[in-house]
């Protein structure tokens, strides 16, 4: 078969969009927590709600765990008909914003949030604005971090944080900054606070290991993922980064054991596996 | 002489007959005459010496003379009398008669005088007494007779006549003994041809000295004799006198006999004799004579002289106040074909009896109890009643009078009912002159009837609607017709006859176009009604018409009527809009939408909600194309008032997530309100939409669009341009939209004005492309440079500080320590300490770029001398000398590896530094390599969740 420029752009062409909708789809890839009891953030945040909790959440959340279980026309449908009822609600329209931020929608996501913050100065008592305008600055700052405009996201983390002490979340989405950029030493700080609050959150215990990981502090980061419930094992980040904490502990086997049961579902992950086991490989052939 | 005197008698003669033929031409036959007479006086005058019969004969001529000028006289007289209608003198116009007649009696006195016995001497007389009767009245005319009388001859016909004329002086002269005396005489001539003219005088004077039997029995022979055809035809006269006679002498059966036996036209004269005898009060005989004058009528054939009869008939009973009988026969002369004379007769004679009967009916009528004779108004209407049958074309008269009969006894319903026969008929027929007002009479007389009748309210209606009507039809312009129309109006108004409402007003504006105000109130009661009973359909042609100016009224009241009227047509669509049945709704708006007959406005109301309506369908074409539609039917203003409505549709499109509708509509309200004339006040609105339409459309994730409305109505706009080229700016680079961020920086010359923020932007796009991808690099970086901004300029600074910097510390990587050929220690030391001692002066020349304190930079250069520290650190330490003499070389990698050791220090205070660094002001900097903590285990992999997915939402608050 004779291969032309046209076709060979072409191919380019389908290679690119298939690129571009892996991409997307690692970004929707939830990570479920079916027991309430891992999930620190449960009275804050639906995100890791398992479609279980998800179809029990009262009616005041309904939509949104909807657009959470990527049902998006029914979400958007069933708010628009709370229209009248709810226009002068900032919850409302945080919902709307937080939807379209799930659907990857993110001009959208922020013009309901911008509304939502108007709506939080007409509508909200003076002494309670702060609480509420800090759910909506945590959920602009997701939306810049999906934009990766991390700045700005950590900006309005922060500002979530200083609007309201109280929330767990923009601390949490903060220490998932401070971990990508090896801003250890305030990951550190704010993982162990996260931690003390809930030490059976699944993710708090997560960050704590890899960031003892990242640290080359092997041995704490060990014992944090060893306190990870068994269920959470097999999740691909979990189980990379636990199996690498014990490669570098030099215990293939325990690595090798962890590998041999975790998932796959992230592309970058699953390289990371890959290379991990080609190591594991190469220590133990030596 | 004798044959001269027979030639001018021919000619006299033939000139008298000449006269009697020839009436026409009086005057000229008249002088043609009075020229024979002179001709013929000039002709006698020839002879000198003149005989008895000559002069007799001139004598003549002036008599014939006198008789020419008497005519003429008597032509003058008349014509002067008839000409001026006053009386004139008759002595001073008969002047030239007397004075001809005076001149002939003087020359006949003077004949007898000049021949005292000629046998002219009785003619002279006879003629002189007959001049005297008919040209002076002098009274002579007995005193010249009876000289005539006296000179004639025994038996002679001069004797004859001047007896006969001495009886008729008598007679005249009402002396009837004396005339009696010379009848007698006279009578007993029986060859005159005159005889029968003399017995009837005779029988007169007979009749005068109440010889009645014998006076009746001279005129019976008279009428006998007259019809022999031997004597001058007498008869009518003679009959007519007969019939005075009979009755005077009470002889009616011999009056009855005499007709039936000697007369030919019976009824005739039976008639003329019956109505004497009627006259004389005889009734009973009176009766017997009707009915055998009766007897001789063909009732089919001879409907004339029945009627005659009738007539008379009626006359009768009058006579003898028969009232019952007169209207019977009057009745019966109804149904009669009547002549034209006949007509008149029985028009006056009823009207005259109805004219009693009303004096009577009205002096008898009590006000009090209103009672009066019901037979007499009874009688009344129905004498007008026969009166119509039988005279027409009075018709319209004849009902007017038996109305006013009515109205006088307060019978004000029947009365009207007459006053309207009488009104349609004079509309209807051509009847002769009314001598009185019958229309304005009658329709006063209809007003107040219907006010005095007690009329049930549909007889009311009708009633006043037929008499406003008909005073409208009467007198448009008459004032009282102004006062009325707005009467008929209400009349209908109450009926709620709305087309004849309108009719009315109609006419009313068109008559009185100065009631403008009282229109207006009209009109306005009827808009009322309209919308009271939701007739939208007349609703809407009275809106229309209203619109085409009718009666002035102003823009605002026609616009309120024309939003009642868009309320009342859209009432049961709204319904079904708020109870969330939006097609339906849509579809009826639609249908209003369609008919072409509703007003502009009213129909793009219709399109106008249409649009609201697919707004809330998030129908966004739809939403636009009823919204254009609708804004091409209303006018400025309207479109004026509508441009907050779309502003507010689009906003809560923008509510209901529909942030595409929501750009749309307000680019529809630019397209529409936005163009050069805009005043301040206008453009400062326009900002609004403006600002929103690019707001939505940036929400929607459409830059382009937004970027082309910012161009497009730029000009129409007054504002603050600033907050929307920063959201512009933001918008670009939140989306990491670069290449648009940098087209719209540069066609819209912001470098200048937004020189910081396009700083802070373009540095941090600089960042991500730093060591990724030169080009941008490249280009972020000569932006930078251009830009000028604060933080540009410490950028482009520290980032040439650092690329210098970068590249020394490359070089120094590449120059490794290489020994050639056999270990030498010296040459070895020599090597390593000018490898070394470089590291000094290159790190403080990193040291140096640290102290400019730009983050980002200085991450790079902590990493570049980690980087090298380690480099060399893992040089040194892995060194291993080319010598067979192993304890050197063991003695060597020792003290290398100490060395390795102390360097690898070195960079892990580098790293810690670096780490404090990114820590102290969290830099987020994707370019941590080897100061990164985890690098040991990121060399081997990546084996983290991107931060975005790990991130969570609050979303249950």
């Amino acid at each position: 078969m004779l291969i032309t420029k046209k076709s060979t752009i072409r191919m380019f062409s389908s290679f690119i969009i298939c690129f571009f909708l892996a991409s997307c789809a690692s970004q929707n890839k939830r990570r479920n927590i079916p027991n309430k009891q891992h999930d620190g953030l449960r009275f804050e945040s639906l995100n890791r709600y398992d479609s279980n909790r998800l179809s029990s959440v009262n009616k005041y959340v309904s939509d949104i765990a909807k657009c959470h279980q990527n049902q998006y026309t029914d979400a958007y449908k069933s708010l628009k008909q709370k229209l009248e009822k709810e226009k002068s609600n900032p919850l409302y329209w945080n919902q709307i914003g937080t939807c379209y931020l799930l659907n990857q929608k993110y001009t959208q996501a922020k013009f309901y949030f911008t509304l939502a913050l108007g709506a939080i100065d007409t509508s909200i008592k003076k002494n309670k604005r702060s609480k509420y305008k800090a759910i909506i600055m945590n959920n602009l700052g997701l939306n810049y971090l999906r934009l990766k405009k991390y700045n700005l996201a950590q900006d309005h983390f922060q500002r979530a944080t200083e609007l309201n002490p109280r929330f767990l979340t923009p601390k949490y989405n903060k220490t998932q900054i401070y971990l990508k950029f090896g801003l250890f030493g305030k990951a550190e700080t704010l993982l162990s606070f996260l931690y003390k609050r809930n030490k059976n959150d699944v993710d708090f215990t997560y960050s704590l290991g890899h960031l003892y990981l990242m640290k080359n502090q092997y041995s704490k980061a060990k014992h944090y993922f060893a306190l990870l419930p068994k269920m959470y094992l097999t999740r691909d980040d979990i189980a990379t980064n636990y199996a690498m904490t014990l490669f570098m502990l030099g215990d293939y086997k325990g690595s090798q054991s962890i590998l041999a049961n975790a998932e796959m579902k992230s592309s970058q992950l699953k390289k990371a596996q890959l290379n991990l086991i080609d190591r594991i490989k190469l220590a133990t052939n030596n | 002489m004798k044959s001269l005197i027979n030639f001018l008698f021919i000619i006299t003669i033939s000139i008298n007959g000449l006269s009697a033929k020839t009436p026409i031409k009086k005057v000229s036959r008249w002088v043609k005459i009075l020229n024979l007479i002179e001709v013929e006086k000039k002709t006698i005058n020839l002879v000198k010496n003149k005989s008895d019969r000559l002069l007799y004969r001139l004598f003549e001529l002036e008599t014939e003379k006198i008789k020419i000028f008497k005519r003429m006289d008597n032509n003058l007289f008349m014509s002067k009398s008839l000409k001026n209608g006053k009386a004139i003198d008759k002595r001073k116009s008969f002047q030239k008669t007397l004075s001809y007649y005076k001149k002939a009696k003087t020359f006949a006195l003077a004949i007898i005088k000049k021949f005292p016995k000629t046998r002219y001497k009785a003619d002279i007389y006879y003629s002189l007494a007959l001049n005297s009767r008919d040209y002076a009245y002098d009274k002579k005319e007995l005193y010249y007779l009876k000289k005539a009388l006296l000179n004639s001859r025994a038996g002679s016909e001069l004797r004859y006549l001047s007896m006969t004329s001495l009886a008729d002086y008598y007679y005249n002269n009402k002396k009837y003994k004396r005339a009696i005396k010379f009848y007698k005489k006279v009578i007993i001539n029986k060859t005159d041809e005159w005889y029968t003219k003399n017995l009837f005088n005779y029988g007169w004077c007979l009749l005068k000295t109440h010889k009645f039997k014998k006076a009746i029995a001279t005129l019976e022979e008279a009428y006998k004799l007259s019809s022999t055809g031997s004597y001058i035809d007498f008869n009518e006269q003679i009959m007519t006198s007969l019939i005075t006679f009979y009755v005077q002498g009470q002889e009616f059966k011999r009056g009855k006999d005499f007709i039936l036996e000697n007369t030919k036209t019976h009824f005739n004269d039976l008639f003329k004799y019956t109505k004497k005898v009627a006259h004389k009060g005889y009734f009973s005989q009176s009766l017997e004579l009707i009915q055998l004058t009766e007897s001789f009528i063909d009732t089919k054939k001879d409907q004339e002289n029945l009627a005659d009869l009738r007539i008379f008939q009626y006359d009768f009973y009058k006579q003898f106040q028969k009232t019952d009988e007169m209207f019977n026969i009057a009745n019966q002369i109804s149904k009669l074909a009547l002549t034209k004379t006949q007509i008149d007769d029985s028009t006056y004679k009823f009207s005259n009896e109805v004219g009693v009967l009303q004096q009577l009916i009205k002096k008898d009528f009590s006000k009090h109890d209103r009672s009066y004779d019901v037979n007499k108004l009874n009688r009344i209407i129905s004498y007008f009643g026969l009166l119509i049958d039988i005279d027409i074309r009075n018709t319209a008269k004849y009902h007017y009078h038996s109305a006013e009969t009515l109205y006088s006894v307060h019978e004000f319903f029947r009365a009207l009912k007459r006053y309207k026969s009488g009104l349609e008929y004079h509309l209807t027929e051509k009847e002769p002159k009314i001598d009185f007002d019958i229309k304005r009479k009658s329709i006063d007389a209809i007003f107040s009837c219907i006010e005095f009748a007690k009329l049930s309210k549909p007889e009311q209606f009708s009633q006043l609607e037929y008499a406003y009507l008909k005073h409208i039809k009467f007198w448009p312009k008459d004032k009282k017709s102004g006062e009325i129309f707005p009467k008929l109006y209400s009349l209908y108004f109450n009926k709620k006859l709305i087309h004849k409402m309108h009719k009315t007003l109609t006419q009313y504006i068109l008559l009185f176009p100065l009631h403008l105000d009282t229109q207006q109130s009209l009109f306005r009661v009827q808009l009322d009604h309209l919308i009271t009973v939701k007739n939208t359909d007349l609703l809407s042609s009275r809106v229309n018409l209203l619109y085409t100016g009718f009666l002035s009224f102003t823009v605002k009241e026609v616009k309120r009527s024309e939003k009642i009227l868009a309320n009342l047509l859209f009432k049961q669509y709204d319904k079904l809009a708020k109870a969330g049945n939006h097609q339906e709704a849509i579809k009826g708006y639609k249908n209003i939408y369609n008919i072409e007959k509703y007003p502009s406005s009213v129909r793009a109301d219709a399109a106008f909600n249409m649009g609201i309506l697919f707004t809330d369908l998030f129908e966004t074409s739809s939403v636009l194309k009823w919204f254009n539609l609708s804004l091409a039917l209303f006018n400025q203003q309207e479109k004026l008032d509508r441009r907050q409505i779309i502003e507010t549709m689009s906003l809560r499109s923008s509510l209901l997530q529909e942030l595409k509708n929501a750009a749309d509509l307000q680019k529809l309200v630019l397209r529409n309100y936005c163009n050069k004339t805009n005043n301040a006040k206008t453009k400062a609105l326009n900002y609004s939409s403006y600002k929103n339409a690019i707001t939505f459309d940036l929400a929607n994730n459409d830059a382009s669009r937004a970027v082309k409305t910012f161009v497009q109505y730029k000009s129409c706009v007054t504002g603050d341009f600033n907050p929307l080229e920063i959201t512009f700016i933001n918008h670009f680079f939140e989306n990491n939209l670069d290449g648009e961020l940098i087209d719209f920086i540069n066609s819209q010359n912001l470098n200048k004005k937004h020189k910081d923020l396009i700083g802070q932007r373009i540095e941090s796009l600089f960042w991500d492309n730093y060591n990724k991808n030169q080009y941008k690099e490249r280009n972020y970086l000569a932006f930078i440079k251009k830009l000028k901004c604060e933080s540009c300029i410490k950028l482009t600074s520290t980032i040439t500080a650092f690329k210098q910097f970068e590249k020394e510390i490359n070089k120094t990587i590449q120059r490794k320590l290489r020994i050639k050929g056999t270990f030498n220690p010296d040459k070895f030391n020599k090597k390593l300490e000018k490898r070394l001692s470089n590291l000094g002066p290159l790190f403080s020349k990193g040291d140096e770029i640290l102290t400019k304190g730009h983050p980002q930079v200085s991450v790079l250069v902590l990493e570049k001398m980690a980087l090298l520290t380690e480099v060399i650190s893992n040089e040194i330490s892995s060194f291993s000398p080319k010598t067979k003499n192993i304890s050197l070389k063991n003695q060597v990698e020792k003290q290398m590896k100490i060395l390795g050791k102390t360097i690898e220090k070195e960079r892990s205070k580098i790293v810690s530094r670096a780490n404090t660094l990114i820590n102290k002001f969290e830099v987020l900097s994707h370019h941590t390599n080897n100061t990164h903590l985890g690098k040991r285990v990121l060399d081997i992999s990546n084996i983290r969740m991107p931060a975005s997915q790990m991130a969570a939402t609050i979303d249950l608050k």
